[in-house]
């Protein structure tokens, strides 16, 4: 009995080992990963190619259509053929569409991979360069992947205009009519700067807000029900939904899904034009996602993550009364 | 006279609910109906009134907090000769954040009295689990939890259970709202029963672990669902190999139309016992009496305002005691308001 038991035990373990094992290969080596790269950007740019010639194609069968149309007298069977035509080069012109979004999220998920890589071999690169006579090699390697990494980093968006300048502008005290104008063209596309981004922190608050509203909500219920049974030991924690970094939310884009690293993107993004508005630090925030990059990427509060919104959000909102008092002012 | 305690605890905690931001609390008032196939009154279709008090204590610094929290529960089954329940749950946790990990350690004791005019049935539970995530692993997660807890129903029969458990799981998110685990449970239990046939005490023991193989996958967006799903092996005393069990919880909501919500759980275990010739039926204790059982759970409520909500909500429970011989089953269905405040 002992014995059967003791081999179950074996085998749960190793099956376990195997499992695990298996899921958690996901280490494809850097240069596999750098050659992957590099096809898909080639192949990127032959599909784009192709697609751009398709295109190129059905502006030409278009104006063919339209040229014809505008005879006196019109062959509609050549019309009819042309147009059969075009619609099997729009078919085409979606599906290839369909394959370049593909490419791309492939594209995506390996550069996020490859960032991740470049900045663990520059951190354990800048380690071993204190001490080391090897230096120069060293600080060559670390141009070297910094170069690489600069390409795959993700992007940090920000305010295009600067908005200490903005405040500093005075259109009723600038006589120079075209010099007005120009002014007055700056701030409207700062305005309207201002309310995309603010119409972006919106959805994500208001979504941001649902998922803490059903995570909170979940767990009252989970509660609730613990104390429904009389019979039952189900409070370990493994066993309700946790609030933890792999449930973060990432945000829906117009154009798809971002990721989890997308996610840690937007928060950088969102610091760097909190620090943009926080013009001479007037008002001290208490947010502690003065974290580094990284850390996020693993440890994330989503609540915090909501107060920064929520920042952002009433920064911009102020910014954008600035902005339009500016414009509306004007004489 | 014996429920005046509770009430003024409530009382006093939620006066000072007003004075401390940091606390949370709700109160809660339900009324419907309930069914259950055990015996006397529990037996027919009755009135079932409820009200319930949470209060939680939250001290939050910048990686870490602590919280402690109390809810009381007095029950009221049937009108002419009732059957009285209060339960009481008192909960402790503390959770900090490392570089690295978020490591949290959770104490809770939960007390249950019921009392009608032939008995008194008591059960309480005690619990201290210590739980981490590492973050070492590039995309995975690994939360990993360990705890002991102690379980004790006292009526016409005594039962005890010890148990130590650890759990093992590896998450790797598959999308962003995604998430998949798995990992590994363990188990190990000690059971002891008293029971009294004809005047003569029995004493019975059982000892065993309980392990397998978990799956885990999470959704959270427009809603969310969680299922956990273990195969566990059972070895102990009174069985033979190859005792096994699936064991499912599953986890789904939704809010819709901005104050509506609507939250369903289901647990579901189904468990194969080979009984070895020292089992006695009704005797021998196996692990079936203290935790297996089958539930659904249903909740919709209306958000009247920030601090009311209106809901009701219905249970379904089964339990297989003493191995499919003898089970127990039971219905509610109940309207209810909560008043709650705090953070």
């Amino acid at each position: 009995m002992k014995k059967q038991s003791d081999s179950i035990l074996v085998k749960l373990f190793f099956a376990f080992i195997l499992i695990t094992g298996m899921i958690s290969v996901n280490g494809q080596s850097l240069s596999n990963l750098e050659n992957r790269y590099r096809q898909l950007n080639n192949q990127y740019d032959k599909e784009i190619k192709i697609l751009d010639s398709l295109r190129s194609i059905y502006t030409y069968r278009t104006s063919q259509i339209d040229a014809e149309k505008k005879k006196k007298n019109p062959d509609n069977e050549r019309v009819i053929e042309l147009m059969s035509g075009s619609v099997s080069i729009s078919n085409k012109i979606e599906a290839q569409n369909k394959r370049i979004v593909r490419i791309e999220n492939d594209i995506e998920n390996i550069k996020q991979q490859l960032h991740k890589i470049y900045v663990s071999k520059i951190d354990s690169l800048e380690l071993l360069k204190t001490g080391s006579e090897d230096e120069a090699r060293l600080n060559a390697e670390i141009l070297l992947l910094t170069e690489k990494n600069i390409l795959v980093a993700p992007k940090i968006l920000s305010l295009s205009f600067n908005p200490e300048k903005i405040l500093v502008i005075d259109l009723n005290g600038t006589k120079d009519a075209k010099e007005k104008s120009l002014y007055k063209e700056y701030l409207n596309s700062a305005l309207s700067e201002v309310n995309d981004v603010l119409k972006k922190v919106s959805l994500q608050i208001s979504e941001i807000d649902q998922i803490i509203a059903l995570q909170t909500k979940t767990k009252k219920f989970l509660e609730e029900a613990e104390l429904e049974s009389n019979m039952i030991i189900q409070n370990q924690r493994s066993t309700s939904p946790e609030i933890d970094v792999t449930n973060s939310p990432a945000f829906r884009e117009s154009d798809g899904v971002t990721t989890s690293s997308d996610f840690v993107s937007n928060i950088k993004t969102y610091q760097f034009i909190l620090r943009q508005l926080d013009i001479q630090q007037l008002s001290k925030t208490d947010l502690k996602l003065n974290i580094s990059l990284d850390e996020m990427s693993r440890n994330l509060d989503v609540k915090e993550y909501q107060k920064l919104l929520n920042e952002v959000k009433e920064r911009l909102q102020e910014f954008k009364l600035v902005l339009a008092n500016k414009i509306g002012s004007s004489k | 006279m014996r429920y005046d305690y509770p009430g003024i605890i409530l009382f006093i905690l939620i006066i000072n609910a007003f004075v401390f931001p940091q606390v949370d609390w709700r109160i809660n008032s339900e009324v419907g109906l309930f069914k259950s196939s055990g015996y006397g009154i529990l037996r027919e279709e009755s009135l079932l009134t409820r009200f319930d008090g949470f209060i939680k204590y939250v001290y939050e610094e910048d990686k870490k907090n602590a919280s402690l929290s109390l809810r009381v529960r007095p029950e009221f089954y049937g009108s002419d000769n009732p059957i009285n329940s209060i339960k009481l749950k008192a909960e402790g946790g503390y959770f900090q954040v490392e570089e690295n990990f978020n490591w949290g350690l959770n104490v809770t004791g939960q007390k249950n009295f019921f009392n009608d005019v032939l008995f008194d049935f008591t059960y309480d539970v005690f619990t201290v689990v210590g739980d981490a995530a590492w973050y070492y692993f590039g995309d995975l997660t690994l939360n990993t939890n360990a705890g002991y807890a102690y379980q004790k129903i006292k009526g016409n029969e005594k039962y005890k259970l010890d148990l130590f458990f650890a759990d093992l799981k590896l998450i790797s998110p598959v999308s962003s709202s995604i998430k998949f685990g798995y990992g590994f449970y363990f188990e190990r239990f000690f059971i002891r029963n008293e029971i009294d046939r004809q005047n003569i005490l029995t004493t019975n023991r059982n000892d065993g672990i309980r392990l397998g193989p978990q799956l885990n996958i999470n959704y959270i967006r427009d809603f969310i669902i969680n299922i956990d799903y273990r195969m566990l092996v059972h070895e102990s005393d009174f069985i033979e190999y190859f005792s096994y069990e699936h064991w499912i919880r599953a986890v789904a909501g939704k809010i819709f139309f901005n104050y509506w919500s609507i939250f369903l759980l289901v647990d579901y275990n189904s468990y194969h016992f080979k009984k070895n010739e020292d089992y006695i039926e009704g005797i021998t204790p196996l692990y079936t009496p203290l935790n297996l059982e089958n539930r659904i759970y249903l909740k919709i409520a209306y958000e009247l305002s920030n601090n009311f909500e209106l809901y009701t909500k219905g249970g379904y429970f089964k339990d297989n005691l003493y191995e499919d011989t003898f089970s127990l089953e039971g219905w509610n269905a109940l309207i209810g308001i909560e008043f709650n405040g705090g953070m």
